[in-house]
């Protein structure tokens, strides 16, 4: 006679810390995207062509966290960050939806470990809407990633760096006082 | 010691049929499915060339029951085409799809096949990565040229003219069943493009090795189809009634194809595609143009992978013969050696003036490739300063 083994449900763990940074990392994604619109010129470009209310989800699968990106006013606004496992409406229906494909990927990427480079080569993530703007939104989110993390991490994470010297330096400054605060 | 990436995925699930009377296997393959009513998708020049009734030949003494033929297909594949096709699909109670053509008819069969297949009026909504979630019908393709690979991708490109934009669609869903590779097909295909074509097959195997999802497996069919290549571009375009250079062409398009779907194509491919759309040049003249100047772009990023592809691309004389240090840059005049032993062969052209691209296009073709999809798997960042100089180099 065989032993039968205990059949129960086996639910899956939560990974609360790594939930928690991914919060805050797209937290201060977004707020960092708010504020580039305002004054830097390539963001400025990519974004010209979208018109008012254009909204984009960057959301973690299946169960968040979530990220919403609005334009208004010519500018973008941090619509709101979630780590709810049911998103509100404010979270859905995006004009761009990205998401990346689990929260280990999430997390690997908000501490700069993986780029958005290495993240599409691993295949974790997938974009629903139209190209154009899926490419303008990865520029903006490498604009993003250069000005958040010093030059020892995002070296890491972007193909190539914006060329140091002082306006890249007060800028980067901007986004770490104004822009994470304030979002100007 | 050779670097395997971190993580990769490599799916493909098209069965191949190839070699002499392949055609003859389709009632079979239909009958597995239990699908004899085929709608077929093709085009005009295929009907001219005598293709379709070799295809129709082949089905004698099945069971099989042709429910209509589209041949109306226009070069470049469009949400109206799409939708009218599928309505002959229904009205005319067909249970499968057999494209035969090159990758216009192929994207049309592809996005016929998830309107019926998912049961909808929009397939606008199907846009994207892994959005489809129904099986497909049973979709058999024939190509008829030997470059885009298209039987055995899982991508389908349909042009929106109302917006001008072009959707994308990309799922496992959308491989076809079974690909047929069939030396009739491509025998009466004329020089220029199979000169092009030939050299669209190369691009997608050299950008498949180089380009950021490469894996040890599409690099062995990327690797094996450059091998081909070499063997058998120039003789069948020298000779187009050679059977044997024409079917082992076939063969290295469709493994460049399977390469590529898994490890995806970049800067060639989105300059290229952006010089379709703003100058209307041939895509496989656009690559055959591009690649060398692209490939020396991203020389110093990639320079390593270059360097092994001299073994297939020249051979093992050349190879060994080659200090290692000079092999990734004699990979590229390899290239370029071939894209000009093509122009004295069959006047194919090497520059983009001379393949009818005015100087004050170039801006537009480069604002454009900066917003194709095909630019984030470039090894190599390019911003738009680095596509002009590209494009300069290239006119």
């Amino acid at each position: 006679m065989h032993n039968i083994s205990v059949i129960r449900e086996i639910k899956p763990n939560k990974s609360c810390f790594k939930r928690t940074v991914v919060t805050i990392g797209f937290w201060a994604l977004g707020r960092a995207l708010q504020s580039l619109s305002h004054f830097d010129k390539k963001v400025i470009e990519d974004i010209k062509d979208w018109p008012e209310n254009f909204k984009i989800s960057l959301n973690v699968l299946p169960l968040g966290p979530y990220l919403s990106i609005v334009k208004k006013n010519g500018k973008l606004k941090l619509n709101g960050v979630s780590s709810k496992e049911n998103p509100t409406e404010k979270f859905q229906n995006a004009d761009l939806i990205v998401d990346v494909k689990n929260i280990d990927t999430a997390f690997r990427m908000i501490i700069a470990q993986w780029g958005v480079h290495d993240v599409y080569a691993q295949h974790k993530t997938s974009v629903i809407g139209n190209v154009v703007d899926a490419m303008k939104f990865i520029r903006i989110i490498y604009a993003a990633e250069d000005f958040l993390f010093p030059p020892i991490l995002s070296k890491n994470i972007l193909k190539r760096l914006r060329k140091t010297s002082f306006s890249k330096f007060s800028n980067r400054m901007r986004v770490y006082f104004l822009g994470l605060f304030f979002g100007i | 010691m050779k670097m395997l990436p971190k993580y990769y995925e490599f799916f493909n699930s098209v069965k191949i049929n190839a070699g002499i009377e392949a055609l003859e296997t389709i009632p079979y393959e239909l009958n597995l499915v239990n699908a004899n009513r085929p709608l077929i998708i093709t085009d005009k020049g295929i009907v001219n060339a005598g293709l379709l009734k070799i295809v129709l030949d082949s089905f004698a003494d099945s069971k099989l029951v042709v429910g209509a033929v589209f041949d109306e297909t226009p070069s470049d594949s469009s949400l109206d085409i799409v939708n009218k096709v599928a309505q002959i699909y229904k009205e005319t109670n067909c249970n499968s799809i057999i494209a035969v053509g090159g990758g216009s008819v192929i994207d049309t069969a592809k996005g016929v096949n998830i309107i019926i297949s998912e049961q909808t009026d929009d397939i606008r909504q199907f846009m994207g990565v892994d959005r489809l979630s129904k099986p497909q019908r049973p979709l058999i393709v024939v190509p008829t040229t030997s470059g885009t690979g298209s039987e055995v991708t899982l991508v389908a490109v349909i042009s929106d003219k109302e917006k001008n934009v072009k959707l994308p669609f990309t799922s496992n869903l959308l491989l076809p069943k079974v690909a047929v590779l069939d030396p009739r097909m491509t025998l009466s295909l004329p020089q220029k493009i199979t000169a092009a074509t030939g050299m669209d097959a190369l691009t997608h195997a050299v950008e498949a090795f180089t380009c950021l999802q490469k894996n040890p497996l599409s690099d062995a069919y990327a690797l094996s189809a450059i091998n081909l290549i070499r063997e058998n571009l120039i003789e069948v375009v020298q000779n187009g009634k050679n059977a044997d250079a024409r079917f082992a062409m076939a063969n290295a398009s469709l493994m460049a194809g399977i390469a590529f779907s898994n490890s995806m194509v970049g800067g060639v491919h989105a300059i290229g595609h952006a010089c379709g759309g703003v100058a209307h040049i041939h895509h496989g003249l656009a690559m055959s143009i591009l690649l060398p100047h692209v490939m020396r772009y991203n020389l110093d990023v990639v320079g390593e992978y270059y360097a092994e592809l001299l073994l297939p691309l020249a051979g093992e004389d050349v190879f060994i013969n080659t200090k290692k240090e000079d092999r990734a840059e004699k990979s590229i005049q390899v290239v370029e050696n071939m894209k000009n032993e093509l122009k004295s062969i069959c006047g194919m052209a090497v520059s983009l003036s001379e393949a009818g691209v005015k100087e004050e296009q170039l801006e537009d073709i480069a604002k454009t490739a900066m917003n194709d999809g095909a630019m984030s798997p470039n090894p190599k960042e390019m911003d738009f300063e680095d596509v002009m100089q590209i494009l300069k180099l290239a006119f």
